[in-house]
């Protein structure tokens, strides 16, 4: 038998969504199938509405509403100018807003250097970056890639670029995640957190 | 249980992370479900990582599951910016060469050599640049270098002749230029003990570079890491 080509359809467009396969696209589609229409249309006219009223800023690249001049962080008179922290994705944005611990200003790059993939300085926002800080007076960079390699290596190139100026450059603390043992820890982060210990 | 070095990690929306691993016994990809999430065993499975995982893989399936993974080694220099784009080309050129046949131990114990050297050598273009030409001899595709490969005069060879693979001499005149030094030093590379080609870099790197980045986009295919060799490493702008 074969399916109809409307479920077809759904399915294969289910299917190029990352992290599902061929098997959890088709049980997608049959549970959208069996869904009362209102809802099913509502999650259309949502997919539908977030691509067509969302845009990247212009100046952080964070999401913003399109036809706005900048995203909410960078048009918040309120937020500390001077301090600019650089991350790979517009969700690690949210991360550290949720912490509630960070006010200064955001610089989304869209990825992390990997040159195995093709993603150089050119594929991220990097140019923007340099070109961002040569012209808004930050004082601080906090370097808050992710603590793979890649992120590493994003860092890394990151501080080279920005070089001994007057810009200080930091990097997000390396260590232990709260309320874990330390005999279940990795040795990479418990070398790092020992390595990176603060006095008190 | 098993050894391997990961040679491609790529994470997934679900937090699960897909990593390819050389072993002694091959290449093989396994998922690490929620590797993505700090603090776990899993994190371990960092880019060029020398690990041992533990893993179940049902008869049919082409991705094992990792249960466990124990760190052996990692090389924290390999991030650097002058080093990292090397070490991409080195894993990137192994994951190509081994796409349709297994090479044995011998590419991971070069591999994993490679990336030691990376780790610490004051030159790492020279390394990466040596262990690359290692690695395509490895697979059976290194240029012939001890005589034309048209006609079989053993001097004066000055030239690439990268769709026929191999040096060719003044006579037959085909194949992209080197001279009789880059010969010499295209057969140290080739040939030679890895000790010698490191201690004995060739004059014209570039030209190296060059004649590398063509004789592996005909023989194996054209690598992203060769094709953006030293941007990462781009001087600084002084902030």
């Amino acid at each position: 038998m074969r399916y109809p080509s409307a479920l077809v359809a759904l399915i294969r467009e289910l299917g190029r969504l990352p992290g599902i396969g061929p098997k959890s696209a088709q049980r997608l589609a049959f549970y959208l199938f069996n869904q009362p229409e209102d809802d099913v249309r509502r999650l259309a006219d949502a997919i539908r509405d977030a691509k067509a009223s969302l845009d990247r800023c212009p100046v952080c690249f964070n999401v913003m509403t399109r036809g706005e001049s900048a995203c909410a962080v960078c048009t918040d008179a309120q937020r500390e100018r001077g301090v600019l922290c650089v991350v790979e994705q517009p969700a690690d944005v949210l991360a550290i807003e949720r912490s509630g611990e960070y006010q200064g200003l955001y610089h989304v790059l869209h990825g992390a250097l990997s040159p195995m993939n093709g993603i150089g300085p050119d594929q991220l926002t990097i140019p923007a970056l340099l070109e961002r800080l040569a012209t808004e007076g930050t004082q601080e960079v906090i370097l808050a890639t992710s603590t793979t390699v890649e992120g590493e290596a994003t860092a890394m190139y990151l501080a080279r670029q920005l070089g001994e100026g007057e810009i200080a450059v930091s990097r997000i603390a390396y260590g232990l995640p709260m309320g874990g043992d330390l005999e279940y820890a990795d040795e990479v982060t418990l070398g790092r957190a020992i390595s990176h210990r603060r006095p008190l | 249980m098993t050894e391997g070095i990961v040679i491609r990690r790529t994470t997934l929306p679900s937090g699960d992370v897909v990593a390819t691993l050389l072993s002694e016994h091959g290449k093989w990809r396994a998922v690490a479900r929620k590797g993505r999430l700090p603090g776990g065993n899993l994190g371990r499975l960092s880019l060029f990582h020398d690990v041992t995982v533990q893993y179940y893989r049902k008869h049919d399936d082409d991705l094992a599951l990792l249960t466990q993974v124990k760190l052996n080694g990692a090389l924290p220099n390999l991030t650097a910016p002058e080093i990292y784009p090397y070490a991409h080309l080195l894993a990137e050129l192994t994951d190509a060469l081994t796409v349709d046949v297994h090479l044995g131990e011998k590419v991971y114990a070069y591999l994993a050599s490679g990336l030691r050297g990376l780790n610490r050598h004051p030159d790492p273009d020279l390394v990466a640049l040596a262990y690359a030409w290692k690695l395509l001899g490895l697979a059976g595709l290194a240029p012939r270098t001890d005589a034309c490969t048209h006609c079989g005069a053993r001097e004066p060879l000055v030239a690439l002749d990268v769709a026929a693979g191999g040096l060719t001499c003044r006579d037959c005149g085909r194949g992209l230029p080197v001279g009789q030094d880059g010969a010499a030093e295209l057969r140290r590379l080739v040939d030679g003990e890895l000790r010698t080609a490191l201690a004995r870099p060739p004059l014209d790197r570039e030209l190296h570079w060059r004649l590398l980045t063509h004789y592996v986009g005909y023989h194996v295919r054209e690598l992203r890491s060769l094709a953006g060799r030293g941007r990462p490493a781009a001087p600084a702008a002084g902030g």
